[in-house]
C-alpha cells in the first residue's frame, strides 16, 4: 500500500480572494470617503463651553452641515481652535464674511434663545455670508450677532462721553420705531469714551444723513421748569433696557448720505442737542485785554448773532506770577474756542479744516474776535466774530494745532464808554428846576382835585338828601318837558325854519302890498281899467331952458 | 458476514491503513479514490488548502478588525445630539460609569476572543507549517478552545441588534447600529471560517507516524 501523502499542496488557494476583496473594500471605502469629504475649517473660540470634539455640530438655518472633529488650545493658550469637518455641498457657505458662533441657552432682553441647547448641547451655527467662498480660517464670535452679515442696512460708530445703559441688543428708535439695535457698546481705555455699534436697517438707514443727530432715549427726562414739571420717556423697553433715538433738528441742513461706518456723537438726551457740541471742531485761542468777568465755559461764540462755535476754556494756567505783573498790556487772557462747522452746516473735519482755511482770509479782511454782552441781566458774556474796517492788521497765528484768532477791544469797552458819557449828560441837565417846576403844577394840580372833590361831596350830599330823593320823579319829568321845549327853539329845530320862512314870506306880501297901494294912490280906477303902459318916464327939462 | 468487516480496534490511524474519511458521510473510503464511493462528494485525507485557507480567512478578520473598533459600532441620538460611539468608546464608558462587569464582558467578547482566536490560530498554522512535532496535546486543546468560545465573540453584535430593537423612544432616545457592527460581524464570522478551514489533523501530522507510532525527530 502506497504511503499516504499528507502534505499540503504548495498551490494557491481561491480563498485569498477574500482577504484581497476585503482589504480593495476597504481601501475604496477610504478613498471614497477621503474623496467625499467636505472642507476642513478651523474656527477660533474664546472658550471651548459646550464644545465636544466628534460631537458638536455645526448647522445653518438648524440644518447640520458639519461636525466639530477637533477642539485645541491655540498656540499662544489665550484661545481655542475647533476643527470642523464641513459636508461637502457647504463649500460654497464658507464665504470670507460668514460668520461662526456658538449657540448655547442665552436669556437676554431680546428674550431667551437657544432652549433647545439645554437638552442638546451647544452647537455652532453658521451664518453665510454675501461674500466671496474659500475661506478656511475663521475668528468665532462670542454671542450670536445681533445682524447677520449681509443683512441690507447701515452700520454707524457712535461716540459718548459717559456710560450710559446701552448695551448690545437695545433698539436704535426713529421717531419711536424700531429701525435698528446695537450691536457691540465698548468702552475706549484711552479717552474713556463708550463706543457703539449701531444697525440700522434698511430702508430706514436713508434717514441717517449727516446732519442726523443720535442722543440717548434710555430711562426718563425729568426737568422742572418755571412752567411746571415735564416726564419724557420714549418707551416702555427703553426704560427698561436703554436705546438710542435719531432724528434731525429742526433748521438743520439736509446732510448728505452716510457710508457705513461713519461716525456719530451721540448725546445725553435730546435736551443737549441744541447746547452740545458738534463732534468736528477746531480750537482757537483768544487773547483778551479786557476783563472776562461773566465770559464762562460753553458760552456761544457767534458771527454776527449765528452760532459757530463753544468757548470751551477760560483763564490762565501756570502762570508766572512776576511775569503777569510786569506789563500790563502783555496780560492777556487766554479763551479757549471750538469753532464747529455744524452749526452751519455739514459736520465734518473736512468742513472744520476748510472753516479755518477761509477764516485766514477773513482775519486778513479784518475779521476779529471780540467779548459781547449776551445777558444784560447776569452780565453773561459771549465771543462775537465781526468785520471792523479799523482794526490793527493781524494775522491768524498756527500755535502748533491751535490757531490764534486776533481779538479786538471793541464791544463791551466801548459801551461802557458810552454809557459813561450818557451819564454825564445826565447829570448836566437843569433836573432840579425842571422838578420845582413839575412839584408846582402838581400842587396846582391837586388843589384842584381838592376842591372838585368838595363839589362833588357837596353834589353827592344834596342828591342823597330825602328832599330830592322825593322831588326826583316829578323833577325828571318837568326837565323832560322843558328839554322838549328848548329843543324846540334850538338853532336845528323846525319850528324856527318855518317862522323864519314865514315871516320872509309876510315880508314880501308887505312889499308887494305897498306897492299895489303907491298903485291906487295915483289911479284909483286902476281896478277896473288896467292900466295902459306908460312911457318910460323921460325926464323933462325946464321949460325955456332950451 | 465475513470477520474482515468486523471493525477491529487498531493503533494505527485510518491513514496508515490506507483509508480516508468522506466528510460529508463519515464513511471511510480507500486513499485512492478521489470521491466517496457511496455519497460521491469529493474526498481527501486532508482538508486541501488548510493552512492557506485559515490564514486567508483570519487576515480577512485582521482586515476588518480594523474598522470593526475605528468606526462607531453604534449612534445613539438622545435629544436630537446624535453620538456615535466605538466598541473601546462603549467600554471606557462603561467602565468610568461603574459597571465593570458589563464592560468586562463586552472588552473580553469584542476585543479580547477575537484577537486571541486569530492569535491562536496563526499559532497553530504556523506550527503546522513549521511542521513542529512539539506539545500535541496543548495545540489539539488550544484549537478546541477556539471552536468553543468563538461563537460567543457575536456577543457585541447581539447586544446592539437588542438596543436597536428596544431603545426606538423617538425624539428622546434612540440608537442606530453604525458601520462597525457590519465590520465585526465579519470578524466574528471570518475568525470562524478560519477555524472551520483549519484540519486540526495537521496538528499531530509531524508528531505521530501514518502507523500511529511516535517519531522521534530529534
Ligand atoms: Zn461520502
Amino acid at each position: 500500500m502506497a504511503e499516504a501523502d499528507v502534505r499540503q499542496s504548495r498551490r494557491f488557494s481561491a480563498v485569498w480572494i477574500v482577504p484581497i476583496a476585503a482589504l480593495l473594500i476597504g481601501a475604496w471605502t477610504l478613498v471614497q470617503n477621503y474623496l467625499s469629504q467636505g472642507p476642513q475649517i478651523y474656527i477660533t473660540f474664546a472658550t471651548a463651553e459646550g464644545l465636544v470634539a466628534g460631537e458638536t455640530q455645526v448647522k445653518t438655518l438648524d440644518v447640520q452641515i458639519g461636525v466639530v472633529e477637533n477642539v485645541e488650545l491655540a498656540d499662544d493658550f489665550s484661545s481655542v481652535t475647533a476643527m470642523v469637518r464641513l459636508r461637502p455641498k457647504a463649500a460654497s457657505l464658507l464665504t470670507d464674511d460668514a460668520q461662526f458662533w456658538v449657540v448655547r441657552p442665552r436669556v437676554g432682553s431680546q428674550g431667551i434663545s437657544g432652549l433647545s441647547t439645554i437638552l442638546s448641547g451647544a452647537y455652532i451655527q453658521l451664518a453665510p455670508g454675501a461674500g466671496v467662498a474659500g475661506k478656511r480660517r475663521y475668528r468665532g464670535l462670542d454671542e450670536m450677532p445681533l445682524t447677520p452679515p449681509s443683512t441690507p442696512g447701515l452700520q454707524v460708530q457712535l461716540l459718548a462721553d459717559n456710560a450710559s445703559s446701552l448695551s448690545a441688543g437695545s433698539p436704535v428708535l426713529y421717531n419711536g420705531y424700531r429701525v435698528g439695535r446695537i450691536e457691540e457698546s465698548s468702552l475706549d481705555p484711552d479717552t474713556g469714551q463708550s463706543r457703539y455699534t449701531a444697525f440700522i436697517d434698511e430702508p430706514y438707514d436713508g434717514f441717517v444723513t449727516t446732519a442726523t443727530r443720535f442722543w440717548n432715549a434710555s430711562g426718563i427726562a425729568m426737568s422742572v421748569a418755571a412752567d411746571g414739571f415735564s416726564v419724557r420717556t420714549q418707551s416702555l423697553e427703553t426704560l427698561l433696557t436703554g436705546g438710542v433715538t435719531f432724528g434731525t433738528p429742526e433748521g438743520a441742513r439736509s446732510g448728505q448720505v452716510v457710508q457705513d461706518g461713519a461716525l456719530f456723537f451721540l448725546f445725553n438726551d435730546e435736551a443737549s442737542l441744541s447746547s452740545n457740541p458738534y463732534l468736528h471742531a477746531n480750537s482757537f485761542l483768544l487773547q483778551f485785554d479786557s476783563s472776562i468777568r461773566g465770559l464762562e465755559v460753553g458760552a456761544p461764540v457767534e458771527y454776527r448773532g449765528m452760532r459757530i462755535g463753544t468757548v470751551m476754556d477760560v483763564g490762565l494756567q501756570d502762570v508766572q506770577w512776576d511775569v503777569l505783573w510786569k506789563e500790563s498790556s502783555s496780560n492777556q487772557i487766554p479763551v479757549l474756542v471750538d469753532i464747529e462747522p455744524g452749526w452751519l452746516g455739514e459736520d465734518s473735519a473736512a468742513a472744520a479744516d476748510a472753516f479755518t482755511n477761509s477764516l485766514g482770509d477773513a482775519v486778513d479782511q479784518g475779521l476779529r474776535a471780540s467779548l459781547a454782552m449776551g445777558n444784560l441781566l447776569t452780565g453773561g458774556l459771549y465771543v462775537s466774530l465781526d468785520f471792523y474796517a479799523d482794526a490793527a492788521p493781524a494775522k491768524l497765528v498756527d500755535l502748533d494745532g491751535t490757531w490764534e484768532l486776533p481779538t479786538i477791544a471793541s464791544g463791551l469797552d466801548q459801551i461802557e464808554h458810552k454809557v459813561a458819557k450818557f451819564l454825564s449828560k445826565l447829570q448836566s441837565l437843569p433836573l432840579d428846576e425842571t422838578l420845582d417846576i413839575t412839584n408846582s403844577a402838581l400842587r396846582e394840580t391837586q388843589a384842584t382835585v381838592v376842591e372838585a372833590k368838595a363839589a362833588m361831596g357837596a353834589l353827592t350830599a344834596l342828591l342823597a338828601s330825602p328832599d330830592v330823593a322825593d322831588l326826583s320823579p316829578e323833577l325828571v319829568a318837568t326837565l323832560g318837558q322843558a328839554q322838549t321845549v328848548l329843543a324846540s327853539f334850538g338853532p336845528q329845530a323846525a319850528l324856527q325854519e318855518q317862522m323864519v320862512d314865514s315871516l320872509r314870506r309876510l315880508n314880501q306880501v308887505i312889499t308887494n302890498a305897498n306897492e299895489v297901494l303907491d298903485t291906487y294912490d295915483e289911479k284909483p280906477n286902476a281896478f277896473i281899467f288896467p292900466s295902459k303902459k306908460r312911457p318910460d318916464v323921460v325926464p323933462r327939462a325946464a321949460p325955456g331952458g332950451e | 458476514m465475513s470477520s474482515n468487516n468486523t471493525p477491529i480496534y487498531s493503533p494505527q490511524s485510518a491513514a496508515a491503513q490506507g483509508l480516508q474519511g468522506c466528510r460529508r458521510c463519515f464513511r471511510l473510503v480507500p486513499l485512492p479514490l478521489k470521491q466517496c464511493d457511496f455519497c460521491g462528494a469529493e474526498v481527501s485525507l486532508r482538508k486541501q488548502h488548510a493552512v492557506q485557507n485559515t490564514l486567508a480567512y483570519l487576515f480577512t478578520a485582521i482586515v476588518l478588525f480594523v474598522p470593526a473598533n475605528v468606526l462607531p459600532i453604534m449612534v445613539t441620538s438622545e435629544f436630537g445630539s446624535s453620538k456615535p460611539s466605538t466598541i473601546l468608546e462603549g467600554v471606557v464608558l462603561l467602565w468610568h460609569h461603574g459597571s465593570y462587569p458589563t464592560a468586562l464582558v463586552i472588552f473580553i467578547a469584542s476585543v479580547l476572543v477575537p484577537m486571541a482566536k486569530v492569535m491562536a490560530l496563526l499559532l497553530l498554522c504556523w506550527s503546522v507549517v513549521r511542521r513542529s512535532p512539539h506539545r500535541v496535546q496543548e495545540r489539539k486543546r488550544l484549537l478546541a478552545l477556539t471552536e468553543l468560545v468563538g461563537r460567543w465573540s457575536m456577543v457585541d453584535v447581539f447586544v446592539v441588534a437588542l438596543l436597536v430593537a428596544l431603545v426606538q423612544l423617538a425624539g428622546v432616545l434612540t440608537v442606530a447600529p453604525g458601520p462597525a457592527a457590519l465590520a465585526f460581524c465579519g470578524v466574528v464570522l471570518f475568525t470562524m471560517l478560519a477555524a472551520h478551514a483549519f484540519d486540526g489533523r495537521l496538528l499531530w501530522d509531524h508528531a505521530v507516524n501514518l502507523k500511529g507510532e511516535k517519531v522521534d525527530h530529534g
